[in-house]
């Protein structure tokens, strides 16, 4: 079974190779990288900066006005993310948080990263509460926010054109980056990249890419959604090839991945089973069911007084 | 008991009906008992706090402007049955669990959850008795407790977490 994972894998990264051969359009003709390419500089990353409000955010959206209700696992409350963005155009998280993604190939376990400061830390602690299950959740640190990324990626988009050589743009999560997919045979390709290297540092990556550039004549229309710019034949091929990649990294790595790690188990101990663990969830239940009632004689004494 | 449940019920109690005033004793005398309960920790002491607010809810109910009478009913009960705390002489918290004598079948399961609700502060003791016993939201739980949201949030989940540990014998 690995040998084949193996042989996907091998197929898999041989694909890029084979994309690597096509020919840019005959009729391109690189332009000059204009003196200044970028007007006014995007706003530095400001990682300790952003507002936090008085009472901690409810992990509720970004509009962040309805009712805090646990959910029952990480995918529940990341639907409810999506669902109460109130057409947010710039990011369904709540502030402190700079990425989400699956832990394990699902949507029932998420990774989320947050922000390595006391907003941060409040936005991690205000999502735990919401979800009944947190063994749904891992967290990690990562430096800027996704609104922040989703800015930089807004106003990026605005000023690739003919001179960059940039085939797409979007916001890689696990990577907490701004991603520019360029074409490195482009003339204007480097002067580009050290540009953006200098203004943004870290915040924006590059990887290699081909199909139709970026294209001032068009007016990145269709680059508004952070997708690539236009479509045509040989983008698809493109497309095609790296989703076989894709395909097949994932592959592998499902194959490959290190078992061991399974949910709470009872515990065994010399050969009698002992309970699991309680969850905070089971916990939860239990408080519910235990509540208290008065004695009989107390609402006889109610009214005694009431007379 | 919603707010909507609850407000024609107040609507008659205000009349004096004794109908809706043993309506809202069925509904109410359960959380309302356990949340004054886990304040005091004193079985006693909570029964007084009952009496005490079953009384003044008949001769002085709330006004039909108040927004929020579920939640303004628990504010009302957590205060008597802090006063209640403060008029002991050794009003300190309790840190043994309160036994409950009904003496169900979940008899030991309930002196094991006392004993973990003994761990925990006075207010994490609030916010999850409020929520969990009392069924309120945990905005109304911040504004009876006067906390912000997000701390009420953080120090339910602490709370689960710390009874959590000790219902599972310290291990994590």
């Amino acid at each position: 079974m690995k040998t084949i994972f193996a042989l996907i894998l091998c197929l898999a990264l041989a694909a890029p190779a084979a994309a690597a051969e096509e020919s840019r359009p005959a009729e391109y003709a690189p332009a000059e990288m204009p003196e200044v390419y970028f007007g006014e500089a995007p706003p530095a990353p400001a990682v300790g900066e952003q507002d936090v409000p008085d009472s901690r955010p409810d992990a509720s959206g970004p509009a962040g006005a309805r009712e805090a209700v646990p959910f029952a696992n990480a995918g529940e409350l990341y639907e409810s993310w999506y669902a109460n963005s109130k057409g947010d155009e710039l990011s369904v998280y709540p502030e402190g948080v700079c990425g989400v993604w699956s832990t394990d190939g699902t949507m029932d376990r998420l990774t989320i990263a947050v922000t390595p400061d006391e907003a941060g830390e409040a936005c991690k602690e205000a999502i735990l509460a919401q979800v009944e299950d947190d063994s749904t959740l891992t967290f990690t640190h990562q430096t800027y926010t996704h609104r922040q990324l989703r800015q930089l990626q807004e106003e990026l988009t605005a000023y690739l054109g003919d001179e960059t050589g940039a085939c797409s743009i979007g916001v890689h999560e696990m990577e907490n980056r701004v991603v520019i997919g360029i074409d490195t045979a482009h003339p204007g390709a480097r002067a580009f990249m050290d540009r953006c290297a200098g203004q943004y540092g870290d915040m924006v990556g590059f990887e290699g890419g081909k199909g139709y550039h970026f294209s001032t004549a068009l007016g990145q229309e269709a680059a508004a959604g952070g997708g690539q710019a236009g479509g045509g034949p040989e983008t698809s091929r493109a497309a095609w090839m790296w989703l076989l990649c894709t395909a097949g990294v994932l592959a592998a790595a499902l194959a490959l991945r290190p078992r061991g790690r399974s949910a709470v188990l009872a515990r065994v101990d010399g050969g009698t089973q002992t309970a699991a663990p309680l969850t905070r969830k089971q916990t939860a239940q239990a408080v519910r069911e235990a509540a208290l009632t008065p004695d009989r004689r107390a609402w006889a004494e109610i009214l005694k007084c009431l007379e | 008991m919603t707010d909507t449940e609850l407000r024609p019920l107040l609507e008659r109690l205000r009349t004096g009906d004794r109908d809706a005033f043993e309506a809202l004793y069925r509904e109410l005398s359960g959380p309302v008992f356990t949340v004054a309960v886990r304040i005091t920790r004193d079985r006693m002491l909570a029964e007084d706090v009952l009496q005490e607010f079953f009384l003044k809810l008949f001769r002085t109910p709330p006004e039909p402007g108040v927004k929020n009478p579920r939640a303004y009913l628990y504010r009302t009960a957590r205060n008597l049955a802090l006063d209640a705390l403060r008029s002991r002489p050794d009003w300190s918290e309790l840190k043994e669990g309160a036994a409950d004598r009904d003496g169900p079948e979940s008899w030991q399961r309930r002196l094991d959850l006392e004993g973990a609700f003994g761990v925990l502060g006075a207010e994490e003791r609030q916010i999850v008795t409020l929520h969990l016993n009392g069924g309120l939201t945990f905005r109304e739980v911040a504004q009876i407790v006067e906390r912000p949201l997000g701390t009420v949030l953080w120090k339910y989940r602490k709370a689960l977490g710390t009874m959590r540990n000790y219902l599972n014998g310290g291990a994590t």
